[in-house]
């Protein structure tokens, strides 16, 4: 394919996910009520985008933009003497995107709504397709919790689509394994989720790498495991000898290393970096990483 | 914006250590963290200080305030202690957060201003901002600032401290995200800024411990702690926030789970900038009020 063709596809692509997902932002300001249980829009629908969402949302706009976001639907819910039911929905850049988000926006995985879900005290969080749609009324009351239960269904069935979930996943060795602990990221700022490892960018994580940070335990023994996918066995390498060089702590690859009780170590397979932290015991982190492994060569 | 970043030696060398404040002649040496002995953080907590539906009570506010103030400085007398902080010449700002779900309480912010006006400050001479302080006229003019928010989680900078309280100091806050909002304590040096922060006060009345969903609050991850953090120096305080918000992650999570990312800005303001201290060994904290529950 020459380079005008291959331009002119990308601008066609591009102007139809465009397309599509103003469409589909479009088409939730029209399938969501008016009203829901007297609740009533009294202003009218908003609509952010990555230049726009700090200007709406304090604190949280960049972890939305270090996975991939296009834009957001909000629309707000009133009724007198309750609070606001505020929604949100998030179209991001894929399904892979959401996830990412929803993995480290709550506190627990319940599967209520959308392909997972967190219900919390005013509060129902889900992720579906490409959408991470929020609804937040606080403080809660009974009015209104049985409201947001009836938004979350109503959301939930107007997406028709479910998403595919990071193929890094499949990696993940599943005995022993506590899913809410899965956290997926594409930024390094999320590198420290379960244990600290560095502050800075140690494994070279950009938007093509998919990495993974999960705890196991067994009735007497728990790790923290990193399992980071590259997109070739060479980026996969150089992330490894840069990590070793700045790491805190001297590691050799391929060996686990005791640093005050714990057990740590990392190693690269295929175009993988396997890592174990905070490891309670050397047997069972070693036992982690030769179920990577076996799952990787496989 | 890249500070010139002194060393603490290079920092009294330079005849700066009037930087530390004006009212450096005033205050003993070790109220700040600029220099090479600990830093005094009051952390003051009152059951009283909230209603069953969670409201606060002004008198016990104000009471706690005048508490803090007077501890941190050593004097018994609350007109004189409130006398070395604020000159009834001074233009004061008194930087809240306004942030809807977990704000600085209007009760502390009424507190604050008492206590300023009955040092001889003009009513016209105060102001109480969290947005705009750039185009307010008191905030521009200011001579003082007095610095006061909640602690709580936050996405990208770990927690929200009273050092990131001053990126509204900034035409585009969003410019200071980078590497986790890494180098917020520069704002700290900025002229408009740098030295006229005489008093902070980290509320922790109710903080947040978690964040969930785009906005990130929900009353599950908040806790009445029934306290106040008060310091001269902004990282101790807030490195003495963070010790206690990590503690409260431990306590309801069951397991070590750190904060996501990291609150490195409080641990770099006192490393690369010099602003405080954020190493708890650099830190004296004087408890008052009961323990049950103090996580620190």
């Amino acid at each position: 394919m020459n380079i005008r063709k291959l331009f002119t596809l990308i601008f066609i692509l591009t102007f139809f996910q465009l397309n599509i997902m103003s469409q589909t932002m479009n088409d939730f300001a029209n399938t969501l009520p008016g009203k829901i249980n007297d609740w009533e829009i009294i202003e009218s629908d908003r609509f952010f985008d990555n230049k726009t969402l700090y200007d709406y949302i304090d604190g949280s706009a960049e972890m939305f933009l270090s996975f991939g976001f296009s834009k957001v639907f909000n629309r707000i819910y009133s009724r007198d003497n309750q609070p606001n039911i505020i929604i949100d929905i998030f179209y991001m850049n894929s399904s892979y995107d959401a996830f990412g988000v929803f993995t480290h926006s709550v506190g627990k995985f319940e599967h209520e709504f959308g392909q997972q879900s967190q219900r919390s005290e005013g509060a129902i969080i889900f992720w579906k397709s490409n959408y991470y749609v929020s609804i937040l009324c606080h403080p809660e009351t009974d009015e209104s919790k049985e409201a947001i239960l009836k938004l979350a269904g109503l959301i939930d069935k107007s997406i028709n689509e479910t998403g595919s979930l990071p193929g890094v996943l499949n990696y993940l060795p599943k005995e022993n394994l506590l899913s809410e602990s899965i956290r997926y990221f594409r930024h390094y700022n999320w590198l420290n989720s379960h244990t600290f490892i560095s502050n800075d960018n140690i494994l070279n994580i950009d938007q093509n790498t998919h990495g993974l940070l999960a705890r196991y335990n067994d009735s007497y023994d728990s790790v923290i495991f990193l399992l980071i996918m590259y997109p070739d066995s060479s980026l996969a390498e150089s992330a490894l000898q840069k990590f070793i060089r700045s790491y805190e702590t001297e590691l050799v690859p391929y060996q686990l290393k005791q640093k005050s009780n714990m057990w740590i170590g990392v190693e690269r397979n295929q175009n993988f970096i396997l890592g174990v932290f905070s490891s309670s015991s050397k047997e069972f982190a070693e036992d982690i990483i030769d179920r990577a492994r076996a799952i990787i060569n496989k | 914006m890249s500070p010139k970043n002194l060393t603490r030696r290079e920092f009294i060398k330079a005849g700066t250590i009037a930087a530390a404040g004006t009212l450096i002649i005033n205050y003993p040496q070790s109220l700040f963290g600029k220099i090479d002995l600990k830093s005094r953080v009051i952390l003051i907590r009152n059951r009283n200080v909230l209603d069953d539906t969670g409201k606060v009570i002004p008198d016990v506010i104000q009471e706690m305030l005048d508490e803090s103030v007077k501890a941190i400085l050593e004097i018994d007398e609350l007109k004189k202690a409130w006398e070395k902080i604020i000159k009834p010449n001074d233009i004061v700002g008194i930087k809240t957060n306004v942030w809807n779900y977990l704000r600085t309480p209007i009760e502390l912010e009424d507190a604050i201003k008492k206590r300023v006006k009955e040092c001889g400050v003009a009513e016209e001479n105060i102001s109480i901002k969290d947005r705009g302080v750039l185009r307010d006229p008191v905030f521009q003019k200011a001579t003082a600032l007095i610095n006061t928010r909640p602690m709580r989680t936050h996405y990208w900078s770990g927690v929200g401290s009273l050092i990131k309280n001053y990126i509204m100091f900034v035409e585009k806050p969003s410019d200071w995200h980078d590497d986790s909002c890494a180098d917020l304590a520069a704002i700290w040096k900025m002229p408009h800024v740098a030295d006229k922060t005489r008093l902070n006060v980290l509320v922790m009345l109710t903080p947040q411990f978690h964040n969930v969903g785009p906005h990130g609050f929900s009353n599950e991850y908040v806790w009445k702690y029934y306290g106040l953090i008060v310091g001269v120096d902004p990282v101790a305080c807030d490195a003495v926030g963070l010790k206690i918000i990590e503690a409260k992650r431990k306590e309801f999570f069951g397991d070590d789970r750190p904060l996501n990312p990291p609150a490195k800005h409080i641990e770099l303001a006192d490393t690369r900038h010099h602003l405080g201290n954020a190493d708890m060994k650099k830190i004296d904290i004087i408890r008052i009020g009961f323990e049950e529950g103090i996580l620190i």
